[in-house]
């Protein structure tokens, strides 16, 4: 009998140890972490629409495939949306402060896989790319020339901005 | 002495990566760049360090046959308890590590240390044998990323190399370029190295499923022989 | 429909496991000698993969998620493959035994197949619903399949060459590795714009 229990209790008491102190190491961490997030989250919105204030986060609206979160600036300073495309290593994620006359105010990555040295030199925020997105609108934003050697990730950050220029006139038109 | 040959084996003369070529797997794909090697290095020694002491310590405990769920078990606790600590403390690290990092669980430098080491020894021997080992791990990545990332991208931790960023070649820092690295990596090894090149499966040999791998390698043979017949 | 095409392709294509993600890069260099040895390997882990996800996404979803225990993923899942890869065995012995004799020796090495755990991560990271992380572990055990198959027929050709004392071995499989990863670059974006 001994045979038989004897590994099930050590296996069983080892897995129930190692899971409480899993829980009280997240029970430590967790809050530590959502604040990293938020704080980031926070950074990043403040980046794109430095003439806001504060955000209000805007809800139900059915948006384009590919917008994740849309955030509405104090005093009408216009609207920060998140949003991604798939490039060439996989999801380009951005996000994209446009000002209430519907012209972007700034472009952001929030992360991407894109090969390092190629499509970075489009996705990289260091690299410049975003910059050519400055004051662009729903009409004008496609005159963004693509980075040579870097199709696919060009095509697919300006994939994504227009699906937030997108979501920008469906905001507006909610509002009418 | 005997302690600091304890140690020191893991960083030459068993180097987990380049000498026992375990590992593979995170050695590729985190050394892109010398910063995210560091952290997947650092990462891994804490919990290869940290399993073998508490394998150590348990090792009279943990009957025979359940000894490699038990195992499991164990390093998988630490690999969350690692993991949690990087989002909480280098959000950016958890971010370029990505699924890297819960990944640790199946790296086989750590499985097979337990198993080949940390099972039959003392916990003081155990937990230098492991330090040793993470670190030879996070050296041998530190090397690699730093070819790729220094000629893959023209930068060294980030900052840019004059002359170099302009002339980068980027294959290195994609996939083919890890295999390619590697390869010579090794190569430099046999060839400068004290070991004669083993004829068969080299990195087999610190493996636990080595015994295993070999057989099932092997088993198309007989297969093959009787569609013959 | 063109999503799951497109989660299909991509995971045989772009995001091959081993060619360009790295993971279970230790069977394809270990059982990619012969043909019958890689085939049958690579059988084993779709087989895995697919069991896998399907029974670790409800678990995550229905089970770790509503009870806030998302951090216990790790640990669930590595055992949960483990218990299963035990059961397959059992259960392919006892009932399926021809299939039990061509890919039994394979299933214990799977257990702690870095390609497996791997899948059933990204398929909750990458937020799929159930069928499309089945679909994408099948692409994944697929894109598997292609890179192993590949790589044998690689390997057996260089059995016969003349390679250069130190190269002999590991060496010259990693360098042979880079090239057949490097014809797989050539598929990025292409999938993307197929549809697109």
């Amino acid at each position: 009998m001994k045979e038989i229990f004897k590994p099930i209790i050590v296996l069983a008491s080892i897995c129930l140890v190692v899971t409480a102190l899993l829980a009280f190491v997240n029970m430590e961490t967790r809050p530590i972490i959502q604040a990293a997030e938020e704080k980031a989250a926070a950074q990043a919105r403040a980046e794109v629409l430095p003439q806001a204030e504060s955000f209000e986060k805007i809800e139900g609206l059915s948006l384009p495939e590919g917008v994740t979160e849309v955030y509405e600036g104090s005093h009408h300073s216009g609207y920060v949306i998140m949003m991604q495309a798939k490039g060439y290593g996989g999801y380009i994620r951005l996000i994209c402060g446009i000002r209430p006359d519907g012209s972007i105010e700034s472009v952001k990555t929030l992360s991407h896989s894109e090969t390092g040295g190629i499509g970075s030199r489009v996705a990289d925020n260091g690299s410049g790319y975003r910059e050519g997105y400055r004051n662009k609108t729903i009409d004008t934003y496609q005159e963004v020339d693509a980075v040579t050697g870097a199709t696919v990730s060009s095509k697919a950050y300006q994939k994504a901005v227009g699906l937030a220029l997108e979501a920008y006139e469906i905001i507006r038109g909610a509002e009418q | 002495m005997r302690t600091l040959r304890n140690f020191s084996k893991g960083i030459i003369k068993e180097n987990p990566v380049l000498v026992l070529v375990l590992g593979t797997c995170p050695t590729l794909a985190t050394s892109t760049g010398v910063l995210n090697a560091l952290g997947m290095g650092v990462a891994a020694t804490l919990v290869l360090t940290f399993s073998n002491i508490l394998i150590s310590a348990l090792r009279k405990v943990i009957p025979d046959k359940v000894r490699i769920p038990c195992y499991i078990v164990l390093i998988a606790g630490l690999v969350t308890a690692v993991q949690m600590l990087v989002k909480a403390f280098a959000p950016e690290l958890d971010k370029s590590l990505g699924i890297y990092l819960p990944l640790i669980v199946v790296n086989c430098i750590i499985l097979g240390r337990a198993e080949m080491y940390a099972s039959k020894n003392k916990v003081f021997d155990s937990a230098v044998d492991g330090l040793g080992m993470g670190v030879g791990f996070t050296l041998a990545l530190f090397l690699m990323a730093t070819i790729r990332e220094i000629f893959g991208n023209g930068t060294f931790c980030g900052l840019e190399i004059p002359g170099l960023k302009e002339n980068h070649i980027s294959i290195l820092t994609m996939a083919p370029g890890g295999f390619f690295v590697f390869g010579l990596l090794i190569a430099a090894v046999n060839k400068f190295g004290k070991h004669k090149p083993k004829k068969k499966h080299p990195g087999c040999a610190g493996c636990p499923q080595a015994e295993i791998c070999q057989k099932s390698d092997t088993a198309g043979d007989g297969e093959e022989a009787a569609s013959h017949d | 429909m063109t999503k799951l095409i497109i989660i299909l392709l991509s995971a045989v294509f772009i995001n091959n496991y081993v060619l360009s993600r790295f993971l279970g890069i230790c069977p394809f260099l270990g059982v990619s000698k012969k043909l019958n040895s890689a085939t049958g390997m690579s059988l084993a882990v779709i087989f895995v993969m697919l069991i896998a996800t399907a029974v670790t996404w409800p678990i995550q979803m229905y089970l770790l998620n509503p009870y806030g225990l998302g951090y216990l993923q790790t640990i669930v899942f590595i055992l949960v493959i483990a218990a299963l890869v035990q059961l397959v065995e059992i259960v392919l012995k006892r009932y399926v035994p021809a299939l039990h004799k061509s890919l039994g020796v394979y299933l214990p090495l799977i257990t702690t197949n870095c390609a497996v755990l791997g899948v059933t991560i990204l398929n909750i990271d990458e937020g799929y619903t159930f069928l499309e992380a089945m679909v994408n572990s099948l692409g994944s055990g697929l894109g598997f399949f292609l890179a192993m198959v590949m790589f044998s027929g690689v390997r057996s050709t260089m059995e016969d060459s003349d390679i250069p004392e130190s190269f002999k071995g590991l060496p010259i499989t990693l360098v042979a590795a880079a090239i057949t990863s490097l014809s797989f670059l050539g598929f990025g974006g292409v999938i993307e714009n197929l549809f697109g």
